[in-house]
């Protein structure tokens, strides 16, 4: 098939423009974290019709189904079936010292594969350096849990009052037998009592 | 995409498919901003598109079409989060070279913010056409293939975003003198 239709004229162009732009550095490092402890699924699965919208669940499966499946979750809620399974490794406070500072660091992971992450740096050289007025640095994000490592992406930065940091990603790495984190910077962090 | 590459990772080599993942990311990027003209968005996409990926591998059947397959699983992506496109935080993107292009004097900005702003009226599955067939310059055949989507519904995505764009375009020059005046 050669047939071609012709181009709006700088269409290629604007293409060769939005190419430019590089991805965002965190990308591949969220991607390789998500996919490194992810099972390949056997190739019979591809055959299955893929489910890539509640619009097609709900095309496949009758509506009586899907309530009996919403019931029976709710009940496993109630009895704490599903809710006491999160079990991830990360979840919960953890508190470091900043080895450049001196600092008091905290953060604060919820549950599951993909947590929400807080970080707070209550004592930020970085704020004080700036002319802050305060110096407790905050920094909300999201993260993605794979083994012993869990990436975390601050999308909206963080900062104290008037100083801001743009977006950045962190990964940190549990340290089974001893219980802690490392952090890229050196920082070893435990959880906290 | 390097052949000896795919066959490693279809066979769960992950650090293959690491290789393979950084070469591609600039590329899939660039179609989901297209596409989906909202950098968070993109990212989202490109990001649930090569954990679908390296998820499915082993369903390969024909690792030569590798990059075709990988397009399809993208557009997909970026289809699901047009869907839920309920976002409260949206980034523009910013068409600011990493490097200096070679051609930078070659098209005014005022050029592309035109194609931009006509880019912005059309719908995802229009834009998709547009840059399987414009950017990653596949043939209507190989498109369809890659949008998975019929060949004629293809040709005609291609002529209608086509038709519309340039419509689009035709009204913003008739419109330009008028701003000019407002302005002056």
């Amino acid at each position: 098939m050669t047939e071609r239709i012709e181009p709006v004229a700088g269409l290629r162009e604007y293409y060769r423009d939005l190419a430019r732009v590089a991805p965002a550095e965190h990308q591949l490092a969220i991607v390789l974290a998500r996919t490194a402890d992810l099972a390949q699924r056997p190739a019979w699965r591809m055959r299955l019709p893929r489910l890539s919208s509640l619009e097609e669940l709900g095309r496949l499966f009758p509506l009586r189904y899907a309530l009996v499946a919403v019931a029976t979750f709710l009940v496993a809620l109630s009895v704490g079936v599903v809710g006491n399974r999160s079990g991830s490794p990360f979840e919960g406070r953890w508190t470091s010292t900043d080895v450049g500072d001196g600092s008091t660091q905290i953060l604060d992971i919820s549950g599951g594969v993909a947590p929400a992450v807080r970080f707070e740096d209550r004592m930020a050289s970085g704020c004080a350096d700036h002319g802050d007025p305060s110096v407790d640095f905050i920094a909300h994000g999201t993260a993605i849990a794979a083994g012993d490592r869990l990436v975390v992406d601050y999308r909206d930065g963080g900062g104290c009052t008037t100083w801001h940091v743009p977006a950045f990603t962190v990964t940190m790495t549990l340290d089974r037998s001893t219980g802690t984190m490392r952090d890229p910077d050196g920082n070893v962090w435990h959880r906290a009592p | 995409m390097d052949l000896e590459l795919v066959l490693r990772a279809r066979a769960g080599d992950h650090a293959a498919f690491s290789e393979i993942a950084a070469r591609v990311i600039g590329r899939l990027t660039t179609v989901a901003r297209a596409i989906l003209r909202d950098e968070y968005l993109a990212q989202d996409a490109v990001q649930d598109a090569l954990v679908d990926a390296w998820r499915d591998l082993r369903g390969l059947r024909d690792p030569e079409r590798f990059d075709a397959w990988l397009h399809r699983i993208l557009v997909r992506a970026c289809h699901v989060r047009a869907r839920r496109e309920w976002r409260r935080d949206r980034v523009e993107i910013t068409l600011t070279p990493s490097v200096d292009p070679p051609d930078a004097t070659s098209r005014s900005a005022e050029s592309r913010d035109q194609i931009e702003r006509a880019l912005a009226r059309l719908s995802p599955e229009h834009r998709a056409a547009l840059v399987a067939t414009y950017f990653l310059d596949l043939t209507l055949k190989d498109g369809a293939a890659a949008l998975d989507i019929p060949l004629s519904t293809m040709k005609s995505r291609v002529r209608r975003g086509s038709e519309l764009l340039r419509a689009v375009l035709e009204a913003d020059e008739r419109l330009d003198p008028v701003r000019q005046e407002q302005f002056a």
